[in-house]
């Protein structure tokens, strides 16, 4: 099943390439089955982002977003697939042979006060990735963590505390600060504010698309929060069950979504907002099991559109309207006039 | 969004000296204030056993045929033994190695069994199983029939008791240390780390160690009384401690035959024992308190 | 009100820590309507939740109650005895918690929970306990209720999970249902199946729910009024309608304008400065005024107590009030 690959708008190699990924867990069997059963975590994903782009990963439970966030980190091996980082392969790449490029991709989790060890100071938190890879000693050393520090919103007098001491906020700064010691290309953030009060949540998210302008950074934003990735991201891919059912432009996408999935997660969610009061548009059944997808395309057991090809045939992701823009539906294909 | 406008987080509390915080977490409990306060009597006892010892030369062994098996007298506070030395000298020079000799095993178990267990639990596949499996080798040892084997072989004595302790102690930290590396393994911080590059040995001796603290804490300030209590055992049957020196089991061993008639040679010293087990493991619990950080706010 | 099915009034709760008193509510004031669905929507640490747990009398010992009364039915739940509370709670008053994980006991059968409730409450025999466990799954929406009574939670989805729980609720036709933060754990399409279920649910059974929650978007779709909380106060509250389309106090108007919302990419989001005061007791004079734009001298030296906006019960704790001309 070749992927067809979505064409570049800009020249230049983008900075991050997925190809045919997937990742599968194994689920214990015992000794005497016959089939090991496999969770599909991940399954045939591809996609591209460009430098200095922002793409968020939206999807529920289950859809493999976050795998799929670990897996460009190599905080997990690929069971198969490509990933490409500026241009170089690094899905099989030992872990030795990974180290002098970690610096250049870096991570903020979802759990502030979790992300950050109980025991260091924040001195040392921050500290930490700059004594790994040698960039800096003694009073060099501190000037660069004030200086990061600064640049996130704090200062030297949080230096001399521990993650507890601080408020949830302040410790997700503290780990955006640490990712961006090493002066990476790439952040991975993995759900960074789901874990914040809402106000709160504002302040970081203005400091991370403010970050990204000034440095020119490349986000991969994983989030089941579709306002903050749409606030967040320039282009988005929704998730289902270990694929990506759409992926386009965001404005465009929360304008007009084209995947029966993304409309029903667009419409369930509750705005704030009473002056446009309408019904949610609920979505019938539970997602299946990553370890039985269903067969043909995995969203038909749920799609209030489903007709008899999208219980035989899985759909391939194709352009539509523009080249830039893929959806993974069977409704497109029949009216897309091109073979 | 100019970097002005980015918002700056908010102030910090003030917060109180580090030896404010733990004499209030101590003061919060009385158990643990009067456990404390037994714990550092019988420091002072051990440390400044010939000054504070009514007959030292006894307390060390000197006997004397004049004075045997007296009963408790404003002479001899609790007695005497059946070699005439004085009982209540002979338990403060008995405090000395119930002291170092715990701290000793229990320092040593540790420091062996802590980062064994750590980098099996961090690991996990063939490493975990090696060294569980030896591990599982060394805790299906009888530790009374360890001891006297290695008596057997190198000779009766503290030092050599000590030893075979240690030997069957460790396992317990590693065990211990293991399960609270298999689940901080799966916390973010560890993540981050490894996405950062740090190497698996830094990332346990900086990320995994030092949270697994708490828990050795605990278990290792209940396990120096019952470190007394197993020495206690030993030279009960006569390893450990020889005589003449001054030594809590060896007292109630050598007091046994008499307790009906003497019973202060052998009571008095098992209340010794127990007072100080006591306190320990009643501190053990503020102990982990004062070395978790977050209890500092 | 005399004849709201809950009135809270005035109410005081610390926490004894080992650093001395933390007031956790200082004054909150609220009444909920049979039939009404009442939303109590506030960051962390508002005291949103041990209101809540308040009305069920499931504080934690080191809460102190220091001030202030809850009516329910006319009787103040406060000045109850043990046996009374035991009694109203899961009859009369249920509560539905955010993790049904965590809720639902792992080793029984979601039908031996239930049962239990029913026979307790209702005094009916395990026959007829079964047989109204399985009504109410049925009337929750959930497929073939039997098997559900044979299951452990584990074999259950998070959404199936909470249904389980809110039929559970259900099972004594309870007047009123202190919800915290239902659907916080749950995905936003799980989501809004339990949202409309709750709002089905109340028309069928006329049952009143208390929705406790951070999510406005939540108390937009299924609230009929609400109370914003914060520091431990209320600081405004009122008709969803009108919260929503005209918010007065200025921390009403900052949580909405810090919701990022679909479809408006670009719009700056406005963060609100500063965080949330430790102690709220400790505080003279409005607990928002360090982080309020409209600050003046008096907010600093006085609190503001509720004052009504306009006709229809919406209520604002600001002195931006005063000179309120009922403007939309």
């Amino acid at each position: 099943m070749t992927p067809n690959m979505p064409h570049q708008p800009e020249p230049g190699a983008p900075l991050l390439e997925v190809r045919n990924l997937q990742k599968h867990f194994p689920l214990p069997g015992g000794w005497f089955s016959r089939q090991r059963r496999v969770v599909h975590a991940v399954d045939e994903v591809s996609f591209a982002v460009q430098r200095g782009e922002a793409l968020g990963l939206v999807g529920e439970s289950g859809c493999g977003k976050t795998t799929l966030g670990r897996l460009v980190l190599r905080l997990l091996d690929p069971t198969a697939g490509e990933i490409l980082f500026d241009g170089q392969p690094i899905a099989r790449l030992s872990k030795a042979a990974l180290r002098p490029l970690r610096p250049r991709m870096q991570v903020v989790f979802q759990n502030p006060l979790q992300s950050l060890s109980p025991r260091l100071r924040i001195y040392d938190i921050v500290a930490e990735p700059l004594r790994t890879h040698g960039r800096a000693t003694g009073d060099d050393l501190r000037g660069r963590v004030v200086a990061l520090l600064e640049q996130v919103g704090l200062g030297a007098q949080h230096l001399d505390r521990f993650p507890h001491e601080i408020s949830g906020g302040q410790c997700q700064r503290v780990a955006i600060a640490r990712a961006l010691a090493l002066d990476p290309q790439l952040l991975v953030l993995d759900e960074p504010t789901s874990a914040l009060d809402v106000s709160v949540q504002a302040q970081i998210l203005n400091l991370l698309a403010d970050l990204r302008r000034r440095l020119g950074l490349t986000y991969l934003f994983i989030s089941h929060d579709l306002s903050v990735v749409e606030y967040i991201s320039d282009r988005i891919a929704v998730m289902y069950l270990g694929q990506i059912v759409e992926i386009g432009p965001s404005a465009g996408i929360f304008a007009t979504p084209k995947h029966p999935y993304t409309k029903a997660l667009l419409n369930a969610v509750p705005e704030p907002d009473v002056s446009a009061r309408r019904e949610l548009v609920v979505l019938e059944g539970n997602v299946p099991s990553p370890a039985n997808p269903p067969p043909g395309c995995r969203f038909h057991t749920r799609c209030p559109l489903a007709f008899e090809r999208c219980a035989q045939q899985e759909p391939l992701l194709q352009a539509h309207p523009e080249p830039n823009w893929l959806v993974a539906c069977h409704l497109y294909e029949e009216r897309n006039e091109t073979p | 969004m100019t970097l002005s406008a980015v918002q700056p987080a908010a102030g910090l509390p003030q917060r109180p000296t580090r030896a404010m915080q733990i004499w209030q977490i101590i003061r919060r409990d009385p158990l643990a204030l009067a456990s404390l306060i037994v714990i550092t009597l019988y420091l002072l006892m051990a440390i400044f056993a010939p000054w504070v010892a009514p007959y030292p030369a006894q307390g060390e062994g000197r006997t004397s045929a004049a004075t045997v098996m007296m009963a408790p007298s404003p002479a001899h506070w609790l007695g005497t033994d059946q070699l005439g030395r004085d009982v209540y000298s002979r338990i403060i020079f008995g405090s000395r190695p119930a002291f170092v000799v715990p701290l000793l095993v229990v320092g040593l178990a540790v420091l062996i069994g802590a980062p064994l267990g750590a980098i099996a639990g961090f690991k996990g596949g063939w490493f975990d199983e090696a060294i569980m499996r030896v591990t599982d080798l060394f805790l299906a040892f009888p530790s009374l029939l360890l001891a006297m084997a290695i008596t057997a072989a190198l000779g009766r004595g503290l030092e050599n008791a000590a030893l075979a302790l240690v030997i069957s102690w460790w396992p317990w930290y590693a065990r211990l240390v293991r399960g609270a590396a298999l689940s901080l393994r799966e916390r973010y911080f560890v993540e981050a780390a490894q996405s950062m590059g740090v190497r698996e040995t830094t990332i346990i001796a900086r990320h995994i160690l030092p949270n697994c603290l708490s828990p050795i804490m605990v278990q290792a300030t209940v396990d120096l009384g019952t470190v007394i209590l197993a020495m206690g055992g030993l030279a009960f049957i006569g390893l450990g401690t020889q005589p003449p020196a001054a030594d809590w089991g060896l007292m109630i061993s050598e007091g046994r035959t008499s307790i009906l008639e003497s019973w202060w040679i052998a009571i008095f010293p098992m209340l010794a024992m127990l007072i100080l087990v006591l306190a320990f493991n009643l501190l053990g619990d503020t102990l982990r308190d004062i070395f978790d950080p977050r209890q500092y706010r | 009100m005399s004849d709201a099915l809950l009135a809270i009034d005035n109410l005081h709760i610390a926490f004894k820590t080992g650093r001395g008193m933390l007031d956790a509510i200082t004054g909150v004031s609220l009444e909920v309507q049979r039939g009404e669905i009442f939303g109590v929507v506030g960051e962390t640490g508002c005291g949103k939740t041990v209101t809540g747990l308040s009305v069920l009398g499931l504080l934690p010992k080191s809460a102190v109650i220091k001030q202030g009364s809850i009516l329910f039915e006319g009787r103040n739940l406060l000045a109850l005895r043990k046996d009374e509370m035991n009694d109203l709670r899961g009859r009369a008053i249920a509560m539905i918690f955010q993790d049904p994980s965590t809720a639902l006991n792992p080793v029984f059968t979601i039908g031996a929970q239930m049962e239990r409730v029913a026979r307790q409450h209702l005094g009916l025999d395990a026959k007829a306990a079964r047989r109204r466990s399985a009504e109410m799954l049925a009337a929750v929406g959930l497929p073939d209720p039997e098997w559900i009574l044979g299951s452990y939670p584990h074999h259950l989805s998070g959404g199936m999970k909470q249904r389980a729980m809110i039929a559970m609720a259900l099972l004594c036709q309870p007047s009123l249902i202190v919800a915290d933060e239902p659907t916080t754990a749950l995905d936003v399409t799980i989501q809004a199946q339990v949202l409309s279920l709750l709002r089905e649910l109340r028309r069928q059974f006329d049952v009143a729910v208390l929705l406790i929650t951070h999510n406005l978007g939540v108390v937009a779709y299924t609230c009929d009024r609400l109370a914003v909380l914060y520091a431990g106060r209320v600081v405004e509250t009122g008709p969803t309608d009108a919260v929503f389309t005209a918010p007065h106090h200025p921390y009403t108007r900052g949580l909405l304008a810090a919701i990022p919302r679909a479809g408006s990419k670009g719009a700056a989001l406005v963060a609100i400065p500063g965080s949330v005061p430790a102690n709220p007791g400790a505080v003279t004079g409005c607990a928002f005024a360090p982080r309020c734009a409209h600050v003046f001298a008096r907010c600093h030296t006085e609190s503001p107590a509720l004052r009504p906006l306009t006709g229809d019960r919406h209520a604002s704790a600001c002195f931006l009030t005063e000179g309120w001309e009922g403007r939309e």
